[in-house]
């Protein structure tokens, strides 16, 4: 519905004003006035018109309440509608004459709207169109909840996008840092380089230190030469010393030993042997007698015992009885029971066979008269066999009827199916176009990745400064090779590395000269140096003088003064001496100055060699930065290798947009292209009628027109298949119940036949009825078990008395053997008789055993006794023999002779070991001769004369060597170490790692991209249709600032957020400015209205100055927006902006809106 | 002429780093580290132990760009240790000799035998009765053919002709500098042509011996199998066998897996083990490996192998130290392709998986990779991409191959998440 008019007859501060609203091409109107001018007014008049008065009184300020009137002509489906409205409960439309009609057609126009959902949705101003934007943000009514749907499902995913871009961060990411991967290697790649230059030799270098070693080890050589000499003379005066006292004390011992003659020759241990022996003989004796005493009482008492060793061979056969008595004792016991037993069941017996009819018997004939248990148990299964039979018969039947019945009902539904059908020509079409996908939005998606391609594209040239040109001149821009750059970087650096190790070795190199003058002065100062240039210069002048005085003396020259000159030549000649004198005198600190001397001259010729090293390490740097400036020319300006690396990145990036840019210009004008073919292509296919009633002619009306056709045609062909399939499976269900009744039916005669056999051979009657013939069957089950049962008890009481007589009979043999009398009746006691004696027999016999034992270990310790006195014996006669002497007693005496003779002969030969262990290796006779000439005294200065001689040496040898290790060292540390080598290879394998993280970062980030890519393109796909026609509206009104809406997961739940003209961006709602937020509400509710129209309520739609947040570019966008929707529903905008009005017209042309002043037309002149 | 041996070699690339294996737990970070050293170490010991009369190198003695006088140092200590074994050394210096400085100041102990760059030189080693002709170079390319110049045979001595060229045509990745035929060669009458600069062990023809030993060690995954030189036997003044010995101290190998039948990731464990073992037992020859492992064949784990790589890698690594504590994996690369699915109704795919395919072509995809990977190559030293596969992918903007991978990975991940 639209009002073509609007009466405000009297209403608020209304009298007989008229807006007149011109169909135009689009029903866009704006209505402006001042403020106060009654707009809000306007906006309830027409709520109460359509929906009539609100119980509480306004607008009555001026009129009475019940001269309230307001009206309108409205249009809609048939001739327009002129009506107007008054206070009241009922009947309160009129006519033009104020006269009541039917409300009917008006409330058909409404379409089933309230007051409140009409003024919620369609009659909006800046205050509503808030609170509305808050609840669907909320997700508090409908419409929020279907924008948030496509939201749903993705938390997990984004989660893991997110994981994936952490875990690449922690890879790599623009900013280095110690805890990402990649700078780690990147590190150790940098260490290694560093390592790389230090460690790395050069050839110059290593020569000028194998020349210094060298010289300091000549040095050093002829120094250790000077020591050994020294030490073999010291070696000698200490050996002399060291071996004087240990052979005087020798020469003392000897002559003792002479003195005691000779002794015989005993072994060491001879005093050992003797005591050891007459200690053994002693012991020995004692213990013989006391073994023979202890063997003759043991004989004597064994004598005395006697008994029958055979009674033990019994043992087993008495232990086997006693344990049979248990069970005989048992089985006496259960005989009563068994025979109470065996009556009861015999009188149940003859009951049963009462019952049967059959004459009185014992168990046994019972048990042979009845029929076998084969012929009983199948006459048992055909009884079982017969109730199943007839049960399926019964079901088959049933079955049968049913089936029949359901056929015929299916068949009447069938019948009365309409028929209808779309042609082949319009399915092609319709396929073709549909596999295109969303064309449309395809197309406007195209345009906006193109205008987003240029736009990039312009950014990226405009940062490749100092450069300045256009993409197609880039391409063609000789650029320097990556790696030759790199090579040229990389030279710069290793030039400054190497200016800067020459300047660091010239300070050293200045240092350590200055260290070594100031320590020459200090020697020369301090500690009286004197240098050889001062003795030198001494002993020229003592040489001067002594030529004149020579020359005076050989008549050549003549002087002056021959005293004078005597008398200075005396004087140089003591000088030269004294400094002569005082320089040996001094030799350890004239031997510092001369070593200083030499340092000096190697420092000065290694700073002679750095300056030149730094000279062309200055030329090379010069170098180098001259060919990295010619090489970076080309970019137009000045630029570092880090500036150039980032310059070549932006560089591949503007020409990478710069083909990105073509090619999504060139797809979108494709695109456009196909819609208008598809379009086309629809159109023709429709039908004319369906084409004529469409609201519009895009493709998206179309295709789902035409998707109208074909669901309806296809619903009613599956309705028709289905029918059929369900008639086709009725049919078969009935025709197999018929098989299975004719089945049941012949398996029941064939049961009839098996059963009268069965029966005949049984033995029972053919009359009786089935129930009669299962008792009978159940009597003879219950006879053949009872007989069975009576036979088992008879028996078992006939085996007990058996078993019970045999083992009476083996009790009364044993007694017989241990001649033990029979106890009257009971076995038992009898037994235990015979056990009682067979205890005492054994316990005799235990006792002998013990006996015979103690006789032969006494008998053994005897003999043993014995033998140790003969081996003591034994081992005394060899000292018997060597010391010649008759017996025992005299071995004491010689013993100790030949002990002492031993005694001094070890002192002796120590005292000669010591000897030579101090004498150097040389042998007794010349140590004795050595010995005999020296003099202790003067032994002692010699050693200290040498010793002092030796210490001036060695210091001296120290500080070479000292000199010489250093040197050493560092020589070595310039030999061919592996150093460089192992540096180079940690290079190469840091350079492994960062090659590996580097591709785990690309392999990441991929995963990442590619992922965030599909998150964000399920959500458009499955974006709500309320959501995406928003997010296009949303796109509009923010003239583009904002490409879309997009739902975004966050905590776990979604969020609407504006996404910004980089297609990636999110802004949520809380971080947008309040313009932008009106414009998000109201884009979010021109949506909801569209489709609310499009669902068949199309009330005009109310605005009451929503572009208050707006400049004028957003409000032209607002009015494309509202135009768009004025061509579906009527749109009213008021505001008392004059210039929005003029706005409106130069926005959408004077043709499609229309523009009159709130109060300017009176329904008179109207 | 008496009867002996000699050894020949190039390559030795002395100092030359083993590429492509980054350090991790257990390396034998000093057998890696000094393997050229050890090679020629061991060249140096079958030498004396075989009592040859001489060696010859046909060039290539250090890498050109290496500028280290321990290198040098470390090679002449190498020849004095022939000197005292009276073993003659003669070396055509090659491609990389010409642009080293430390080749032009080294001062080679007496025994070594340089011959000039200016001219085809020929010396004469009397005791044996041999006379070798050659020339090093003088700069990086000499130019030409320079066999053509060398001196004709001379009679009644066994002449070998030593040269640095890749012959006729060149043997990629080998540059063909000083380019000639075998058939130029064998015109000269000589009986032995002693070649360097290719790196792989070849006779090229036995009526003349043409010969190139390969080089000494290998030092990166293309540089596969056994490395060493050539014993050559002389028996009157003739050769009368050839030998190939290793000397490599660290062996390179490439293990290749198909996977195509398992079922399971643990069945895949087992064959990469069992491989392991195999190639460990076949190429070793009890040193140092160094392997890489690549996994192919059609699979239906292609997307778990992906999305698993850096796990798989240190897996791998595990697998090889339970092996032996002489192997060690330098790479580990997932070749594999995803198996067929069968007919799947696309109604009824997930959704998400769906769209992962999707995103293979997609250009603003592409846009985000190549901002992202722009920043990345402005970062990393530019040759990281030269060898690698995937790196030179992303730097050359080629993507369809990472997101093809990339969403194989994924599937296994998003199915992973879902279980």
């Amino acid at each position: 519905m639209r009002f073509s008019e609007l009466h405000l007859i009297r209403y608020g501060q209304f009298d007989g004003c008229l807006l007149a609203f011109p169909q135009t091409a689009s029903d866009l109107h704006v209505v402006y006035g001042p403020n106060e001018a009654g707009k809000s007014t306007t906006m309830a008049a027409v709520a109460d018109l359509l929906f009539g008065f609100p119980h509480v009184a306004a607008y009555d300020f001026q009129f009475d309440k019940l001269l309230l009137r307001v009206g309108g002509v409205i249009q809609g489906s048939g001739p327009p509608l002129t009506c107007r409205r008054k206070r009241g409960n009922v009947r309160t439309l009129l006519d033009a004459a104020d006269q009541p009609i039917d409300d009917g057609r008006l409330t058909a126009f409404l379409a089933g709207q309230t007051r409140e959902s009409f003024l919620r949705a369609f009659s909006l101003d800046h205050a509503r169109l808030r609170e509305g934007g808050r609840s669907m943000l909320e997700a508090k009514d409908d419409i929020g909840q279907a924008i948030f749907a496509a939201g749903s499902g993705l938390v997990g995913v984004t989660r893991l996008a997110e994981a994936l871009e952490e875990e690449a961060r922690a890879i790599w990411s623009e900013r280095a840092s110690a805890s990402r991967s990649y700078y780690v290697a990147q590190k150790a790649y940098e260490e290694a380089r560093t390592r790389l230059r230090e460690t790395q030799l050069k050839s110059a270098h290593w020569a000028e230190l194998k020349k210094i070693l060298e010289g300091h080890e000549r040095e050093l050589e002829d120094l250790r030469a000077q020591r050994e000499a020294l030490q073999t003379a010291l070696q000698r005066t200490e050996r002399r010393r060291r071996v004087l006292t240990p052979l005087a004390r020798r020469a003392h011992l000897l002559e003792e030993l002479a003195a005691l003659g000779e002794v015989p020759d005993m072994p060491a241990d001879a005093r050992a042997i003797l005591d050891r022996a007459a200690r053994v003989i002693a012991e020995s004796e004692t213990k013989a007698r006391l073994a023979r005493e202890q063997g003759e009482a043991a004989r004597k008492l064994l004598g005395d015992l006697t008994y029958d060793p055979a009674l033990l061979d019994r043992r087993a056969q008495v232990t086997q009885l006693r344990a049979q008595q248990g069970a005989v004792d048992k089985a006496i016991r259960d005989t009563p029971g068994l025979e109470a037993k065996a009556a009861t069941a015999g009188a149940q017996l003859l009951r049963l066979l009462k019952e049967v009819g059959w004459p009185e018997a014992p168990a046994r004939d019972v048990q042979a008269r009845l029929p076998g248990r084969p012929q009983l148990s199948e006459l048992r299964d055909l009884l079982e066999e017969q109730r199943a039979l007839e049960g399926n018969r019964d079901a088959a039947m049933a079955e049968l009827d049913e089936q029949s019945r359901l056929a015929a009902d299916l068949r009447r539904q069938l019948d009365r199916l309409p028929r209808t059908a779309v042609t082949a020509a319009f399915s092609a079409v319709l396929q073709t176009v549909r596999a295109q996908g969303d064309l449309e939005a395809a197309a406007f998606a195209a345009r906006g990745r193109h205008d987003k391609a240029r736009r990039a594209l312009d950014a990226a040239l405009a940062g490749l400064t100092p450069w300045n040109g256009t993409e197609d001149e880039l391409a063609t821009l000789p650029i320097p090779s990556e790696a030759e750059t790199y090579r040229l970087a990389e030279t710069l650096l290793a030039a400054e590395q190497d200016l800067a190790d020459a300047e660091q070795a010239l300070i050293q190199l200045r240092d350590e000269r200055e260290h070594r003058d100031l320590r020459r002065e200090q020697l020369l100062r301090d500690e009286h140096a004197i240098s050889s240039d001062m003795l030198q210069d001494a002993r020229q002048a003592r040489d001067a003088t002594w030529r004149q005085l020579a020359g005076h003396l050989s008549g050549v020259a003549e002087l002056e003064s021959v005293e004078i000159a005597g008398a200075r030549f005396s004087e140089e000649l003591r000088a030269a001496d004294e400094l002569a004198d005082r320089r040996f005198d001094g030799a350890r600190t004239s031997a510092a100055l001369v070593g200083l001397d030499q340092d000096l001259q190697r420092i000065d010729l290694a700073l002679a060699q750095a300056q030149r090293r730094r000279q062309a390490a200055e030329a090379a740097l010069g170098a180098a930065r001259h060919a990295w400036t010619c090489a970076v020319d080309v970019v137009g300006g000045p630029l570092t290798p880090d500036g150039l690396k980032a310059w070549r990145t932006s560089l591949q990036r503007a020409l990478e947009l710069t083909e990105a840019e073509r090619t999504e210009r060139d797809e979108a004008a494709r695109l456009a292209q196909t819609v208008t073919t598809a379009r086309t292509q629809l159109a023709g296919v429709l039908p004319p009628a369906i084409v004529e009633a469409l609201s519009d002619g895009s493709l998206t009306t179309l295709l789902q027109a035409a998707g109208d056709l074909e669901a309806a045609a296809r619903e009613l062909r599956d309705q028709t298949v289905a029918m059929e399939g369900r008639i086709e499976a009725a049919e078969t269900a009935r025709q197999r119940a018929e098989g299975r009744r004719d089945e049941a039916n012949r398996r029941l005669e064939a049961w009839r036949n098996r059963w009268v056999a069965g029966l005949a051979a049984a033995g029972l009657d053919m009359a009786s009825s089935l129930p009669l013939i299962r008792a009978r069957l159940d009597l003879m089950d219950e006879l053949r078990s009872l007989a069975g049962t009576i036979l088992g008890y008879e028996q078992r009481i006939e085996d007990i008395g058996n078993d019970v007589g045999a083992f009476s009979a083996q009790i009364q043999a044993l007694a017989t053997d241990f001649d033990v009398a029979a106890q009257d009746g009971d076995p038992s006691d009898t037994l235990s008789a015979i056990e009682q004696r067979l205890a005492t027999v054994a316990t005799l016999a235990e006792r002998a055993d013990g006996l015979r034992t103690r006789v032969r270990e006494a008998e053994a310790r005897e003999n043993e006794a014995k033998e140790a006195i003969e081996v003591a014996n034994g081992a005394l006669s060899p000292l018997l023999l060597a010391a010649q002497v008759g017996g025992r007693a005299e071995l004491p005496g010689v013993i100790e002779r030949v002990e002492r003779a031993m005694l001094l002969k070890t002192e002796v030969d120590e005292l000669t070991r010591s000897a030579l262990e101090l004498g150097d290796g040389l042998a007794l006779d010349a140590l004795l001769k050595e010995a005999r000439l020296a003099d202790p005294a003067e032994l002692a200065a010699e050693s200290d004369r040498l010793q002092d001689q030796l210490r001036t040496v060695s210091s001296e040898i120290e500080r070479i060597a000292e000199l010489r290790q250093a040197a050493f060292l560092q020589f070595k540390q310039a030999d061919d170490r592996p150093d460089a080598a192992i540096a180079a290879a940690d290079v190469a394998q840091a350079r492994a790692e960062m090659e590996a993280q580097a591709e785990a970062y690309v392999r990441k980030r991929s995963e990442a991209a590619l992922l965030r890519w599909t998150v964000e393109r399920y959500r458009r796909e499955k974006q709500a249709p309320l959501l995406k026609r928003a997010s296009a509206i949303f796109a509009e009104l923010t003239l583009g600032r904002y490409a879309a809406l997009g739902v975004d997961v966050e905590d776990g739940r979604p969020h609407l957020s504006g996404i910004r003209d980089d297609g990636a961006t999110a802004v949520p709602v809380s971080g947008m400015s309040e313009g932008t937020i009106d414009q998000l509400f109201l884009s979010l509710r021109l949506a909801a209205v569209e489709e609310s129209v499009a669902g068949g309520v199309k009330l005009p739609f109310l605005a009451d100055d929503l572009f208050i947040n707006y400049d004028d570019a957003r409000s032209a966008a607002g009015f494309r927006v509202l135009a768009k929707l004025a061509e579906q529903t009527q749109v009213l905008f008021f505001t008392h902006h004059e210039h929005l009005a003029d706005l409106a017209r130069e926005t959408l042309r004077p043709a499609n809106v229309s523009t009159c002043r709130l109060g300017e037309l009176k329904m008179e002149a109207a | 002429m008496n009867n002996f041996k000699f050894l020949h070699t190039a390559d030795i690339h002395l100092d030359s780093p083993l590429r492509g294996l980054s350090r991790y737990e257990g390396v034998p970070v000093d057998q890696v580290r000094l393997a050229t050293r050890a090679a020629l170490n061991n060249l140096i010991d079958c030498a004396i132990e075989e009592a040859v009369t001489f060696v010859v190198i046909a060039g290539d003695l250090f890498d050109g760009e290496w500028d280290n006088f321990s290198t040098g140092l470390h090679f002449c200590g190498a020849m004095r240790r022939l000197d005292e074994a009276g073993i003659e050394v003669y070396v055509a210096y090659g491609n990389h000799d010409a642009e080293s400085l430390q080749t032009k100041r080294l001062p080679l102990p007496k025994n070594v035998h340089a011959f000039s760059s200016k001219s085809a030189q020929t010396f004469v080693h009397e005791r044996s009765g041999t006379a070798l002709h050659g020339q090093s170079y003088k700069s990086r390319d000499p130019g030409g053919d320079l066999s053509a110049a060398y001196p004709a045979a001379l009679p009644g001595r066994l002449n070998i002709g030593v040269l640095h060229t890749a012959l006729e045509g060149g043997r990629p990745p080998h540059a063909a500098y000083a380019p000639c035929s075998p058939a130029q060669l064998a015109a000269k009458g000589y009986d032995y042509w002693a070649l360097g600069h290719v790196h792989t062990h070849e006779v090229i023809t036995e009526a003349p011996h043409i010969v190139f030993p390969g080089n000494l060690q290998g030092r990166n995954i293309r540089e596969c199998g056994p490395k060493g030189a050539v014993l050559v036997s002389v028996e009157n003044g003739a050769v009368t066998s050839l030998e190939f010995r290793a000397f490599d101290a660290v062996r390179w190998s490439h293990v290749q897996i198909n996977v195509a039948t398992c079922a399971s990731l643990s069945e895949v464990e087992i064959l990469t083990r069992e491989a392991l073992e195999t190639a460990f037992a076949d190429d070793a020859e009890g040193r140092p490996l160094v392997a890489r492992v690549t996994l192919r064949g059609k699979t239906a784990l292609h997307g778990e192998l992906t999305q698993r790589l850096s796990v798989w890698r240190e897996e791998v690594r595990a697998l090889s130290a339970a092996v032996s504590d002489q192997l060690w994996i330098e790479k580990v690369r997932i070749k594999t392709e995803a198996a067929d699915q069968g007919v799947a109704d696309p109604a009824n795919a997930d959704e998400i998986t769906h769209l992962l395919d999707e995103g293979v072509d997609q250009p603003e995809l592409r846009d985000v990779l190549a901002a992202d990977f722009g920043l990345l190559f402005g970062r990393v030293p530019p040759e990281l991409a030269d060898d690698n596969e995937i790196l030179g992918a992303a730097k050359a903007g080629a993507y369809e191959t990472l997101l093809k991978d990339a969403a194989a990975s994924l599937r296994a991940r998003l199915a992973e998440g879902a279980d």
